[in-house]
C-alpha cells in the first residue's frame, strides 16, 4: 500500500466542501494517483451522507427501560454448573425392569415401552419410572421424547432439591427441575444416554448412564 | 433529531466500544450493562422500522418490547453475531406483520393494512449502514461526537461560526479538530465492516464554501 500523498486534513477539508476552487482542483488530481485518499473522501462523504438521510426514530425512553428491565442475570447458584462443582456421590443401580427376570419369569418392560430403574447410595434412594410420549423432539432427525419420573427417598429431608438430566458428554442440560416436598420429580428428554444428576446437601447425587431408548 | 438517546439505561462509553459479539457474549455471561448497551444500539433500529411499517407508536412499542424479549430468547443461537442488525431487521419485520395481522383483524375493516408493505431490501441494507455509521460515532464519544454529528447533521455548508460557539471551540481548530475526529471514526468504521463499496464510489466534487477551514 502507497503511503498517503495527501495532507489528512486538507484531504477532509476537500471531502466537506471548504477547500476553495483552486485547491480542491490540485487535490482531484492527487486523488486519481491516491486510492486510500479517495477511499478517505468517499468514507467521508457518504457518512455524512447517512446522518442527514437519517429519518428514523429514537423509541420512547419507558419503552428502552421497559425492554432493558427484561434482562435477569443468571441466580448466583446456576451461573455454574453445580452438579459439577459438588462433590459427586455415584448410586448403584440395584434394579432395571428391561433386565430383571421377573418372579414370574418373564421380563418385564411396559406395553409403551416403559421401564423402571432402582438406585441407591447412602444419603439417598432413588427410583425412576421412564415411559416414552408420543411427541418427538424438533431436530433434523426427530427423536422419541421420554418421560421420567421419579422419586428420592433422603435419609435426611432437604428442601428445595435440585434435579438435572445431562446427555452424556455434554455440559449444558437438556432438563432440569426441583422436586416436590415428597422428593417427587418429572422431566423430559429425547433418547439418548443420560447422566441424572441430584442436589443434595453440599453434594450431588450421580444416577450415571440412564439409557432413553 | 437527537445524536443519541440519553435515559437513566444509557451505558457508559466503555460498552459503546464493544463489538457485537462481545457485547452478546457479555450478555451471555449475564452482565447486564451489556444487554443495555445492546438495547441503545439496535432500539433506534427496531423502533424505526417498526413504525416505518406504518405503526403507531402505541403498536411500534409492542413491537420493540416483543422484538427484544426475542433477542433476550434466543441471543445464544445468533449464527452470524457480526450481523445483529440484519437479523434485528427481519425479526422486527416479523413481528410487524404478526401485530398488523392482528389489528387488521381487531379493527375488521375499518383500517386496511393490505397496503403497508416491509421494506425492500435496499432499504435494510441503508438501516444497516445507519447503524454502523452511528455506533462508529457513538464508540467515539465526547467531544468528537458531538463535533461530527453537528458537521454531518448541518445542511449544506456549516456555519463554522456558531459551531465554535456552540463546541466553545476557537473557529481555527475546528479543521484540525474535524480531521482527527474523522480520522479516528474511519478507522472504528473499517473495525465494523463499513466496506468501500458502501460508499459511493465517484467523489463528487463538494460545493465550495466561501470562507472557513
Amino acid at each position: 500500500m502507497s503511503s498517503p500523498t495527501i495532507d489528512y486534513r486538507k484531504l477532509v477539508a476537500y471531502a466537506a466542501g471548504d477547500l476553495p476552487e483552486t485547491e480542491a482542483s490540485q487535490i482531484e488530481v492527487q486523488l486519481v494517483r491516491d486510492p486510500q485518499a479517495a477511499a478517505t473522501v468517499r468514507h467521508f462523504q457518504a457518512a455524512r451522507a447517512i446522518i442527514q438521510s437519517d429519518d428514523g426514530l429514537d423509541p420512547p425512553p419507558e419503552a428502552v427501560a421497559r425492554a432493558c428491565s427484561i434482562f435477569s442475570p443468571p441466580a448466583v447458584e446456576r451461573s455454574g454448573n453445580w452438579w459439577e462443582a459438588l462433590e459427586q456421590i455415584l448410586a448403584a443401580l440395584v434394579f432395571d425392569s428391561r433386565g430383571q427376570l421377573a418372579v414370574a419369569g418373564y421380563r418385564y418392560r411396559g406395553i409403551d415401552g416403559g421401564f423402571q430403574l432402582c438406585f441407591e447410595c447412602e444419603p439417598a434412594d432413588v427410583e425412576l419410572q421412564v415411559e416414552p410420549t408420543e411427541r418427538f423432539s424438533r431436530e433434523v432427525e426427530p427423536r422419541p421424547i421420554w418421560q421420567v419420573m421419579g422419586q428420592i427417598v433422603a435419609a435426611r429431608r432437604a428442601p428445595n432439591i435440585e434435579v438435572a438430566l445431562v446427555r452424556q458428554g455434554a455440559t449444558i442440560p437438556v432438563a432440569e427441575t426441583s422436586a416436590d416436598s415428597q422428593g417427587i420429580f418429572s422431566l423430559e428428554a429425547p433418547s439418548g444416554r443420560y447422566d441424572l444428576f441430584i442436589r443434595h446437601g453440599n453434594g450431588s447425587v450421580v444416577l450415571r448412564d440412564i439409557d432413553l431408548s | 433529531m437527537p445524536a443519541t438517546v440519553s435515559h437513566p439505561h444509557h451505558p457508559t462509553g466503555r460498552l459503546a466500544a464493544r463489538s457485537d459479539p462481545i457485547l452478546i457474549q457479555g450478555c451471555l455471561d449475564g452482565e447486564k450493562e451489556s444487554w443495555e448497551e445492546l438495547v441503545n444500539r439496535y432500539g433506534r433500529l427496531v423502533y424505526s422500522v417498526a413504525r416505518r411499517f406504518g405503526l403507531a407508536e402505541a403498536d411500534a412499542q409492542d413491537v420493540f418490547q416483543n422484538v427484544f424479549v426475542i433477542v433476550y430468547r434466543k441471543l445464544a443461537g445468533v449464527r452470524d453475531r457480526k450481523r445483529l442488525a440484519a437479523w434485528l431487521i427481519r425479526t422486527t419485520q416479523r413481528e410487524c406483520y404478526r401485530l398488523g395481522a392482528r389489528v387488521a383483524a381487531r379493527a375488521a375493516g375499518e383500517q386496511d393494512l393490505a397496503h403497508v408493505e416491509g421494506p425492500a431490501q435496499d432499504q435494510v441494507a441503508v438501516w444497516e449502514r445507519r447503524v454502523l455509521v452511528r455506533v462508529a460515532l457513538r464508540r467515539l464519544g465526547g467531544r468528537c461526537e458531538q463535533l461530527l454529528t453537528a458537521l454531518f447533521l448541518a445542511p449544506g455548508c456549516p456555519n463554522y461560526e456558531t459551531l465554535a460557539q456552540e463546541m466553545g471551540m476557537k473557529i481555527g481548530s475546528i479543521g484540525p479538530t474535524r480531521a482527527r475526529c474523522f480520522q479516528k471514526l474511519e478507522q472504528i468504521l473499517k473495525e465494523l465492516g463499513f466496506k468501500d463499496q458502501d460508499s459511493p464510489k465517484d467523489v463528487s466534487r463538494p460545493s465550495p464554501p466561501p470562507s472557513a477551514r
